[in-house]
């Protein structure tokens, strides 16, 4: 196992914000708190090489779980070790090991080329000149970064940026890579060609990725395994294809009609069904797209439809359903 | 390490060169900004006599000395000051995550530009106003030194404070500008259960009286003793720091982040 | 009487807004404090067993620093909100809407500094008291006093408008400001009355407008005399009008600018 946790509890204090002047002496004063557990009792283990995706709804503590394991934070209660490390005891032993990737935090300087902070983080990483140069040779291939490696970052495409970003995390060919959120703010051709990236790195060099994300696409393409989080605990453990069998396998249909729907198949349930407007829900294990919306086109005018995957939220309830009906069978 | 200072100093000079117009107006407008005390200090002196044991020449040492020590501690270790800032928007996470020592990290990697201007002021200052034996420039080179290396663990003290009870980057400010601004004065003029304080709290005697006295009247004994009290004074910033690094939150508690 | 109330809303608004950063508040009062403490310390060194020096007592030029103080402190920076509006392009915005930006910031600067005034000059009062006792005539010289003290926080609202619009032209005005402040620190007499000076500087350093922001002002709060009151006033007014002036054709060269290079 690459990365054991057991047990893990993480909870932060936060100033309970009080109205008003006199509300906000008073809370000087007194500083009243509201403690919120980010994560609770979570255990889980990783094997090398694995492509785990880790989702779940804002707030559930991915991020958090994320910066346990890496370090940055230290834990309450519980046990983390990765690659035989515990990390916030062996924090810098283990940051030569491991690559980050944070949304929102850059490791890249923004007046400068990518290639200058590439220099910088080889020298932050123990790596000599030659080293440094012959990596950021394979990466700049990899990631076909040949076109704007001396350009200034600021004048990056937000593509562009995010490739640099990957690579300068990969830079001294770390063992497990954390991406979190990586492809926010992407458009959908630069979110399959990092996913491409990512999948190559993954094959090639046996890379262990850890990887959060809102974009259940990411997920779906990326990811053998999945964990779905919520408040702070684990509610799913399982293969992608079982995910996909029993979670992700429903599609919600909105349509505008012309009349009213007239459409029958096994494996569609109607929601909403009102003149002029309809809502389905498609099983796909029951039912083929396809057929469906050759049916619907057949059988009524249509003059708009939307098709959307379930949200997230829903599907985590689902998660919580299915547990308690099992639980009841017992 | 070293490399990696170097590296620090020369991409932050790159980066400053990006607006080149900017960084020469910046450093020039602070010379120029410090350069408005000298005549302070002349009118003044010119009205009174000797202030305490000090007159011009000795405030102009003062004044190098501060300049100089305050712009070193900006150009080398400009991170500081924007400490608070780096742990409540949880900035910190990009240099945990790194295999370096950390408060040299985070102190190396900004440069202020206008620094250069209080540096190359404080230094100029000090070879035209100051005689120049070699005693002194060494004595002077060393303050200077340990000047910014305290005003750098003023900084880590107080935005230390960010760890444990919210955002304390306007105590902190004050702090700094409070030592920068007794500093700027003759230390003889305080008196009473202040000078206790500018020996402790707000330390400006550590930093820069101290050290102006040993270069006017050198005493090892003296030298030994305010050696100690840096070390006093580093340690318990460092102490300060390792302790909230426990309980940093990365952005997750101030709930700033919406 | 509409444009009043227009104006007059600006500045409410600026005022609720201030009220908001508390702690900032509390930490600038704090220092300010301090600085009192460290000219008492200073200054009564150099008073040593001297009564007088250039007409003054130690009681009246540390009033005198209070008051010089109160109108440094209270200045709001509206220069940098310039700057930044032309940095952002969002100037842009504010140019088509109905009111004059540089009477929009003046107001709302304005706004700023009586928020911040009222404070410090409370605070300086209590402070200064303490260290070196009562001001003669405080009652009868703060009517006056407090006039030319707005008109000294109008004064160098007025210059950091100008300051900012040179944003227009250059990447960072902050430099500027630093050089007007040091003009007012030491020929406006913030640091010491201007009384001090050598002979062949009073003259001069009295009728530039930098002693009109803080040396007139101070000295009529704590030496009152009508003469003092009324030649600050005329001198205030005089360069207000001038650095109005001065304002109104910088934004109008910075929007032909702008007119030709498109925003």
């Amino acid at each position: 196992m690459i990365l054991d946790i057991k047990g893990l509890n993480k909870s932060f204090k936060s100033p309970v914000k009080a109205e008003g002047l006199s509300g906000r002496v008073k809370s000087l004063i007194k500083g009243e708190y509201r403690e919120i557990r980010a994560v609770r009792d979570l255990s889980l283990s990783v094997p090398r090489g694995e492509m785990l995706a880790f989702i779940g709804p804002n707030g559930a503590g991915k991020s958090t779980t994320i910066k346990l394991i890496t370090g940055i934070l230290y834990p309450d209660e519980g046990s983390i070790s990765v690659l035989g490390m515990d990390p916030h005891r062996q924090r810098k032993a283990l940051s030569l090991k491991i690559g980050t990737v944070f949304g929102q935090k850059s490791q890249l300087w923004y007046h400068l080329p990518a290639s200058d902070s590439f220099s910088l983080l080889g020298s932050i990483y123990n790596m000599s000149a030659g080293e440094t140069e012959r990596r950021v040779a394979e990466l700049k291939e990899i990631f076909e970064l040949g076109d704007f490696l001396d350009q200034p970052v600021r004048k990056l495409s937000l593509g562009q940026r995010i490739r640099c970003e990957i690579a300068a995390s990969l830079i001294h060919s770390p063992e497990i890579l954390f991406l979190d959120e990586p492809s926010i703010g992407l458009d959908v051709v630069v979110k399959a060609r990092i996913r491409d990236l990512i999948k190559r790195l993954n094959e090639e060099s046996g890379i262990t990725v850890f990887l959060t994300s809102h974009d259940a696409g990411d997920i779906e393409k990326l990811c053998r395994r999945v964990i779905v989080i919520n408040e702070g605990t684990t509610v799913w453990d399982g293969s992608m294809k079982e995910m996909k069998y029993s979670l992700l396998n429903r599609r919600i249909i909105d349509v505008k009609l012309e009349e009213e729907l007239n459409l029958d198949l096994p494996g569609v349930s109607i929601l909403k069904n009102r003149p002029y407007s309809a809502k389905l829900e498609a099983d796909l294990n029951r039912a083929d797209m396809k057929e469906v919306m050759e049916t619907l086109i057949r059988n009524n005018t249509i003059q708009d439809i939307n098709v959307s995957p379930i949200p997230m939220e829903e599907v985590i309830a689902h998660i919580y359903e299915g547990r308690t009906a099992g639980e009841a069978a017992e | 390490m070293r490399g990696l200072i170097g590296k620090y100093i020369r991409f932050n000079l790159a980066a400053a060169m990006e607006y080149r117009v900017s960084f020469v107006i910046q450093v020039l407008g602070m010379a120029l900004n410090n350069s408005a005390f000298i005549f302070f200090w002349l009118l003044l002196f010119d009205k009174v006599g000797d202030i305490n044991g000090y007159g011009f020449t000795e405030v102009m040492l003062l004044w190098s000395l501060a300049a100089a020590g305050f712009g070193f501690n900006e150009v080398f270790l400009g991170n500081g000051r924007y400490l608070s800032r780096i742990i409540y928007q949880g900035e910190l996470d990009v240099y945990l995550l790194q295999p370096v020592p950390l408060i040299p990290n985070i102190l190396c990697s900004r440069m202020n530009v206008s620094g250069w201007g209080d540096l190359a002021y404080g230094i100029i200052l000090f070879l035209l106003s100051q005689e120049l034996t070699p005693l002194w420039i060494f004595l002077f080179a060393v303050s200077c030194v340990l000047a910014a290396l305290l005003f750098s663990s003023i900084n880590l003290f107080y935005h230390s404070l960010t760890f444990y009870m919210g955002n304390g980057e306007n105590l902190a400010s004050a702090a700094y500008n409070m030592v920068l601004t007794f500093a700027t004065y003759p230390g003889t003029i305080f008196k009473g259960a202040s000078t206790w304080i500018m020996h402790t709290l707000l330390p400006a005697a550590l930093v820069i009286w101290i050290p102006t006295e040993l270069i006017l009247h050198f005493s090892l004994s003296r030298a030994l003793f305010l050696l100690a009290g840096d070390g006093i004074l580093v340690a318990t910033a460092y102490l300060l720091f390792k302790g909230g690094l426990r309980r940093y939150a990365s952005g997750n508690r101030m709930g700033t982040r919406l | 009487m509409r444009h009043i109330r227009k104006y007059a809303k600006i500045f409410q608004c600026t005022f609720r807004d201030q009220l908001a950063y508390l702690s900032a508040f509390v930490t600038g009062q704090i220092f300010f404090v301090v600085i009192i403490f460290v000219f008492f310390s200073l200054w009564k060194v150099i008073y040593g067993k001297e009564g007088l020096i250039a007409g003054l007592s130690l009681t009246q030029t540390l009033w005198y620093l209070t008051f010089t103080e109160t109108v440094e402190l209270s200045k709001a920076r509206i220069y940098l909100t310039i700057q930044n509006e032309v940095k952002e392009g969002s100037i842009a915005y504010a140019l088509n809407r109905p009111y004059s930006y540089n009477g929009f910031q003046t107001a709302r600067a304005m706004g700023e500094s009586l928020v911040k005034m009222i404070p410090i000059l409370i605070l300086g009062f209590v402070t200064t008291l303490l260290f070196v006792g009562p001001l003669p005539g405080y009652a009868r010289a703060l009517p006056f006093g407090l006039v030319l003290i707005t008109g000294g926080l109008l004064l160098n609202t007025l210059w950091m408008l100008n300051i900012g619009l040179l944003a227009f032209w250059t990447e960072d005005v902050t430099p500027f400001y630093w050089i007007f402040q040091k003009l007012i620190f030491i020929l406006g007499g913030m640091f010491f009355p201007i009384d001090f000076f050598p002979d062949w500087l009073q003259q001069t350093a009295r009728s530039l407008p930098f002693a009109f922001s803080a040396y007139w002002p101070a000295l009529t709060m704590v030496r009152f005399s009508r003469h003092a009151f009324l030649t600050g006033l005329t001198g205030q007014v005089v360069y207000i009008i001038l650095l109005g002036l001065t304002g109104s054709l910088l934004f109008r060269a910075a929007q032909r600018k702008v007119h030709v290079q498109g925003g």
